[in-house]
């Protein structure tokens, strides 16, 4: 990825993905706080990092609802961005399976929770994931044509590496309730083939001149 | 001359044959859970004729689609069932056209 491409990416994928991952690994949010400084030429109104759970920090089952919630509604939400801004079939596509399968995803946390009567308790990570979406459409709204199709797959990217290792880090080692963490255990393999799905749209668009 | 009969452990020789072949011919069922992205059993042998039954446990819909198009389950919904006819040319390699890392594989039974 060249350098504007890679500040792209990083500028949008920072402001929902930054906290997620702080939950599991400081180092890594710290490293990431520091790309999106310096690479955010025209920065958005990022989200502070500082909001984020203190490393290491303990995350109770509701509050691993709240951001289970918010992480599937996030990026279901940017699939029907893709699917409306989109001008690669493969982009159009892959933002239609984004929203249907985070859609189902989020249909399945939502019943558990509310057999386990679990009420999902926001905290900074699910607030940032929220706001940090938001932002990110944002400003993928003022990108068109191959931008917006990069632009958007970058992100993709970015955001299932980062939730699939706060899954790993975070949220299924905090998950108290059985029941959650299997919710976790089978989740993981829908954001891996996200990954694996993105990853490779992302070669091709970088193949493209 | 007068025919004698044949033994009774003839007969069930006989006969254990015949229901050997007509077993042969007869098509099966063959169940796969999808589970996590994955199928299983991930390789299954059949013949034309048998019928797939594929059982989504996942929360989002996948399908079962042959790399050359011989078949087709269509979406199978989440927590759903979709069944398939084997084809003549039914065996071979197949892959969900949701999720494309997701592959399964059925090889002709002998």
């Amino acid at each position: 990825m060249n350098r504007s491409a890679r500040t792209l990416a990083i500028t949008l994928s920072a402001p929902a993905l930054l906290l997620l991952a702080a939950c599991g690994d400081k180092d890594d949010a710290n490293n990431s706080t520091s790309d999106t400084t310096t690479v955010a030429a025209t920065p958005p109104p990022a989200p502070a990092p500082a909001a984020a759970p203190a490393a290491g920090a303990t995350v109770t089952d509701p509050q691993i609802a709240a951001i289970v919630v918010a992480a599937n509604a996030t990026d279901s939400a940017s699939g029907v961005l893709a699917q409306q801004k989109g001008t690669n079939p493969k982009v159009k596509d892959f933002g239609k399976r984004m929203e249907t399968d985070h859609g189902g995803v989020n249909k399945q946390a939502v019943a558990l929770v509310t057999k386990l009567n679990v009420t999902p308790e926001e905290n900074p990570t699910s607030r940032q994931l929220t706001q940090g979406g938001e932002q990110s459409r944002q400003q993928l709204s003022g990108l068109s044509g191959a931008a917006f199709d990069r632009g958007y797959i970058d992100h993709e990217v970015e955001y299932h590496q980062t939730v699939l290792q706060a899954i790993d880090g975070t949220l299924i080692p905090n998950a108290q309730n059985a029941e959650l963490k299997a919710l976790l255990q089978q989740v993981r393999p829908a954001v891996a083939a996200h990954l694996q799905m993105a990853q490779d749209i992302q070669k091709e668009l970088q193949a493209q001149p | 001359m007068s025919a004698r009969p044949a033994h009774p452990a003839v007969w069930a020789a006989l006969l254990a044959a015949l229901a050997g072949c007509a077993g042969a011919g007869k098509p099966v069922r063959h169940q796969f859970q999808i589970t996590a992205f994955v199928y299983q059993p991930a390789t299954e042998p059949v013949r034309a004729g048998d019928t797939l039954v594929f059982v989504n446990h996942d929360a989002v819909p996948h399908t079962a689609t042959a790399a050359g198009g011989a078949w087709d389950s269509g979406e199978i919904p989440a927590g759903g069932t979709r069944t398939v006819v084997v084809p003549a040319n039914g065996a071979g390699d197949y892959k969900c056209i949701f999720h494309p890392n997701m592959h399964g594989s059925l090889t002709a039974a002998k």
